[in-house]
Parts: structure tokens; sequence; C-alpha cells
């Protein structure tokens, strides 16, 4: 999962860019509106979680641009301004919730749980593929109910493709929202990735389809 | 002179009855005066032809007795008291003799002669004196005298003509009567022309004095009219003043939002900051800055209370708002299947400012959905007295009568679970009381609880 924090304090900055990044997500960090509203255009982002008062250009209209482009990312907002006619013209600019200033990390990272699995179509906090259990609220998985350990990019990477189990992700998609911009962007390290996430929770579990990508499955349906 | 008026109008008519009233009296009594004069002038021209006409004929008889050959031929003269008299008196060495002679009517009265008039006769001599004396029958008489020389043994006598003056006088009062009904039908009339006039002249300050209560009411947001030059500046002040308003109220709003920005993000970052250590500063700074965010928080607050209860003419659409905050909680509260739906009249007008009025119906709709198990609604109306009320009902577990009192009182938090709706509340019951409105609860139909303001306001 891959999440844009636009934000123009910079101690509040490196505070989410830390919280987000420890909680399993790629995290990309713009400290303007113009260069949030780039990013957003050009990069194909999970979620986003906006300021409304920035450098350059305004955050009501970062996301009004956004949403006339077509971009459908969730967008959250994290703002002080507390005014009913603000939220009313935060919601009328396309925003899919919006927090007051000051908050609670939790509070935000629980909402910006709900805004991806909502956005992927799950109502849950936990996402099932078979015995396959991905916990979203603690960035974990379980198989059968044991936990099985692993990296923050395996997570990213299962998180992924547990959200989006209904049909088969290309490797550059995968590439896409699992690295932060910064990243050396390699493909190949996705086939290491899939590779170690086999070992790790079961071959069978991830189907290749060939010349597109891949597809977590469950295995007994299948054989059923 | 005149008693103190608060009314510009009261004044301008008293005064300019008075006026009018003084002058009028003043026109009466003159008028009379000349009236009287020209009367009382008539009568003595006749008595003083008639000492005229004795004199050009007296003579003496053979008893001593003087009188005219050809006396005035007038029958009053022959009948006894009839109003009418003569009388001709010797003057013994400058002093008045006896009676010589006298008219029929006068029958055995003499008429006195005033001493003083006689001196005046006496030092003009042929000239006519004249002066008032009581007559016979209660009669009141005006009198002529006029000394004369006659030839031969009689020499000095005084003639004497005299004739009531009472009829003359009830003359003079009739047209005094007639006059002063006159002047009153007419001072009637005046004071009636300068009501009107005095209507017209004041009736733009009345427009204006229209003019601004509209602005007051919220019925316009300028003053309005054609004045005249006079007080086209008032209004054009009254304007630039309504401008002014508006403006300090947009920037005291402006530097509040600038400030809570300012300060939010700071306190966002301490408190995330200090949550992420377990040492004794990090927990003093977590509890100092938690502290400083509530007071940011209930100060900024107030200032905006504050700030908007100043802008006069201020009013707003509330069925605008009502749609605002249904579409804008429906996104919020959609996910949790909860269901908001508005019910209002079209044209309702809040008498004050739009963003109270959707804080106000915010935070009341916003606490319903916290607290709703599937609807709310959000209702609009015309309540009485020149007031609109906005409700909205959920179908929550809703409140007890004493949870209701409660929450009414400010800063009184009875949820621990849903965070904020105790301070949203309170707010609530702030703004409400700065336009004077109020802030009910009660059981709604649905089984929750039913919130509702009574606010000033009216339907267009």
């Amino acid at each position: 999962m891959r999440v844009l924090v636009v934000e123009d304090d910079p101690d509040l900055n490196r505070q989410l860019n830390r919280a987000l990044t420890d909680a399993g997500y790629a995290v990309d960090v713009a400290m303007d509106g113009e260069e949030g509203h780039f990013l957003g255009d050009t990069e194909p982002y999970d979620a986003v979680v906006l300021d409304l008062g920035l450098p350059q250009i305004d955050g009501v209209t970062v996301l009004e641009r956004w949403r006339q482009d077509g971009k459908a990312f969730p967008v959250l907002i994290l703002t002080a301004r507390d005014r009913w006619s603000e939220k009313v013209a935060g919601f009328d600019a396309g925003a899919d919730d919006y927090l007051t200033k000051p908050f609670h990390t939790e509070e935000l990272l629980a909402r910006l749980r709900a805004l991806t699995r909502r956005a992927a179509g799950h109502a849950s906090s936990s996402i099932d593929c078979g015995e396959l259990s991905v916990d979203t609220r603690g960035a974990r998985v379980f198989i059968e109910g044991a936990p099985v350990k692993l990296t923050s990019h395996e997570f990213r990477l299962i998180s992924y493709m547990a959200h989006h189990q209904d049909r088969v992700i290309s490797r550059s998609e995968l590439v896409e929202h699992i690295y932060d911009q910064d990243f050396d962007r390699d493909s190949n390290t996705i086939e290491v990735f899939i590779g170690r996430l086999r070992k790790k929770i079961g071959s069978e579990r991830i189907e290749t389809v060939r010349g597109l990508g891949y597809r977590l499955i469950d295995p007994n349906a299948k054989a059923a | 002179m005149i008693k103190k008026s608060r009314s510009l109008l009261r004044r301008l008519v008293v005064t300019a009855t008075i006026w009018t009233l003084l002058a009028l009296i003043a026109v009466a009594i003159a008028l009379t005066t000349l009236f009287q004069n020209s009367v009382l002038r008539a009568l003595d021209d006749r008595l003083e032809a008639v000492t005229l006409t004795i004199i050009a004929t007296a003579d003496q008889d053979e008893t001593g007795r003087v009188a005219p050959s050809q006396p005035p031929q007038d029958s009053r003269y022959d009948r006894a008291f009839q109003g009418m008299y003569w009388q001709i008196n010797d003057i013994d060495n400058g002093r008045l003799g006896p009676v010589l002679g006298e008219s029929e009517s006068l029958v055995d009265e003499v008429i006195f002669v005033e001493p003083q008039a006689f001196e005046s006769a006496l030092e003009n001599f042929g000239q006519p004196a004249e002066f008032n004396v009581k007559g016979p029958d209660n009669q009141l008489l005006r009198v002529i005298i006029r000394g004369v020389e006659l030839p031969g043994a009689v020499g000095r006598i005084l003639v004497v003509a005299a004739e009531d003056r009472r009829p003359a006088d009830a003359e003079v009062r009739r047209f005094a009567l007639v006059s002063v009904g006159i002047f009153l039908v007419f001072g009637i009339v005046l004071a009636v022309g300068v009501i009107f006039q005095v209507r017209i002249g004041l009736a733009p300050v009345f427009a204006m004095r229209d003019a601004v209560a509209e602005v007051r009411e919220g019925r316009s947001e300028r003053v309005v009219g054609d004045f005249p030059i006079e007080l086209q500046p008032l209004g054009d002040e009254l304007n630039s003043l309504l401008v002014h308003s508006r403006e300090v109220v947009e920037r005291a709003r402006t530097h509040v939002g600038n400030l809570a920005h300012a300060l939010k993000t700071p306190i966002a970052v301490l408190l995330n900051e200090s949550e992420t250590s377990d040492t004794e500063l990090a927990g003093l700074v977590r509890r100092q800055t938690q502290t400083m965010s509530r007071q940011v928080d209930h100060h900024l607050r107030r200032a905006r209370a504050a700030a908007h209860a100043k802008a006069i003419g201020a009013r707003c659409d509330v069925g605008a708002v009502v749609e605002d905050m249904t579409r804008t909680l429906n996104k919020i509260y959609g996910r949790q299947n909860k269901v908001v739906s508005a019910h209002y009249d079209s044209g309702l007008e809040f008498r004050g400012e739009r963003q109270d009025l959707e804080e106000m119906v915010g935070n009341l709709s916003d606490n319903a959905c916290k607290w709703a198990d599937r609807r709310v609604l959000i209702s609009a109306g015309v309540a009485d007295a020149g007031q609109v009320f906005v409700r909205v009902d959920d179908d929550g577990p809703g409140m007890d009568a004493e949870q209701r009192k409660m929450a009414l009182q400010r800063g009184v938090r009875l949820d621990e679970e849903a965070p904020g709706s105790g301070l949203g509340l309170s707010i609530v019951v702030d703004l409400a009381g700065v336009y004077g409105g109020e802030l009910k609860l009660a059981e709604s139909d649905n089984g929750g609880l039913r919130a509702e303001l009574l606010l000033p306001g009216r339907s267009r």
C-alpha cells in the first residue's frame, strides 16, 4: 500500500512519514500544494493524507484538480480548519474523510486503513483468502491463526494482493504500489519477494499468470 | 416653554401650533380694538354734531331757560329715558352752574358732568371733550361737552350731548365673538395644515427609519432609499458603517482561522511526539499540550461567537445549510450504513451568520449521527414569534430527563465514548444564546433524542 502525505509543517510531515512507514505503508511526502498535486497526478497512490492550508496551491484546489483529472484514490483531509463550512467544502471537493488537528496517530491510521479497505471493497479490518488472513490493523499475516513473520516489503506485497485478490496484478503495478518514489525500482526484485513470500505462506497461494502477473488464491477453493 | 418631547413630529407640531395660536389671538385682539375705536368714534362724531345743532339755535326764553329753537330731530329726545339726551349748563366764573335746559327724555334726571372733562372743555373752549358716566335707568352714557359763549345776557354755557353706549358695546362684543369663532376655525385649519406639512417634510426621515429597520431585521444589506440631499450623507455613512462592520467581522474571522491553523499544527506535532515516548518529560509535555489544545479551542470559539454577534444585517438560507449538512454527513456516515434525510420548508431565512448556523446544525446532526442506529432526520420550518426551528431526530438510545438537563449545562460531557460531542453541544448552546435563540432537548418520535434549535428568522 502506497500513500502520499501532503503537509507543509516539516515536523508533522516527518512524524506522519514515520508513523505510516511503521504501519507498513510505502510513503511519499510533499511539502507544498504544487509538489503534492504533481505526485498525486503522476503516481498511483492507494491513499492520500492532505493538509488544506498549503503553500503554492491550496489543499482544496489540489483535491479538485485530482478529481477533475479522474483520480479516484481515497483522500483523507488532515487540517486545523474545524468549521463545518470547511468540512462541507472539503467533502464537496471530493474528500473521503476529514480529520482535524490535533489528532491521535492511531485515529489517523484507523481511518486510513478503513479508506484503503473500502476503496478495495472490503468491509472488515481483516482480509481473508482461505486460511490466509491479513490483519490490516496490526500489519500482521496469519495462516490458520498462526502468525507469519514478514518484512515490511513482504507485508506490503501480500497486503496489496489481498486487497485486490479478485484480479491478476501485474509486476509493474506491484512495483508502483509497494515502493515509495525514492526507491530504486527494479521489477526483478518483485520476483525475489514473491519467491520469499511463497516460501513463508506456501507456494500454492500465489498463482503466476504467465505474461500478466500474479494473483493471490485460496488453494482449497480451487480444488473444490 | 415647550415640554421636552422625544418625538420630532410632536415637537414641530406643538411649536408651530403654539406660535400660530399666539399670532391669531394677537390679531383678534387688535381687530376688536380697532373696531371698538371706530364704533366709539362714530358715536362721538354723532354727539359732536348734536352739540353743534343745539348751539346753532340755542336761545334764552322769558323764563330764563335756555333751549335750542330747533332741537335735534329724534323722537328719542322726547320720550323718557330713551337713551338720547341733551342738557345745557350755565358756566359761572369758570365753574359749572345750574342746568339751564334739557331734553324731555331726561325727565327729572341730570347728567353729571365729570370735573376733569369740564376743565378740559374750559381750557379748549369751543372744542368738544368726552367722558363716560352712569345715566338714568342704569344706562352707561357716552357724553360730549362743548363750551360756547352766546350773545346777550346768557354768556357762557356748556352744551352736553349724551347717548347710551350699551348698544355700541354690545355690537363690539358681537364682533369680538364672531372674530374669535372665525379665528378658532382658522387656527384649527392651520394646525391640521401644520401636521400635514410636518408629516410630508419628515417623510424622508421616517423612510430612513424604515430602511434602517429593514437592515436591522436582516431584510436588506444596506440602507436603500431616495433621500433628500440633507439626509443622503447620513444614509451613505450608515452604509459605509455597515460595510465596515462586515469587514471587521470578516477580518476577525480570518485572523482567528489563521491563529487556529498556526497553533493547531504545533500542538499536533507536540502531542504525537510525546506519545511515542514514556519519559516523565514526554508525559508533562503531553498533559500540558492537551491543556493548551483545550484552551485554544475554547477561546477561539468564544472569539468567533463574539465577532459574529456584532455583525448586523446578516441572514442566510436555512434550507441550503440543511442540504450541505445532509450531503456531508451522508458521506461521513454512509459507510456506517446510517442515512441522514432532510425535510424543510423552502425560503426559510435565519437572521445571522451562515457559518454560525452551520456550526449549530453541523454539531447537532453530527452528534445525532454518532448515536443513531440507522436514521437521522433534519427538519426545519417556521416556529411562532419571528423564529425558525431546526430539529434533529435520531433513532439512537436517547437521553432521560436528567441527562438532557445535564447536557444543556455548559462544558458538561456526557459521552466518554464519542469524543468531542460534549464540547459540540456547549458550542451550540453558546451560539444560540448569542442570537437570542435556544436549544431544547426532547424525546424523538423515532425513539432517540430530538434536539430542537429555535432561532430568529422567518419565511420569505
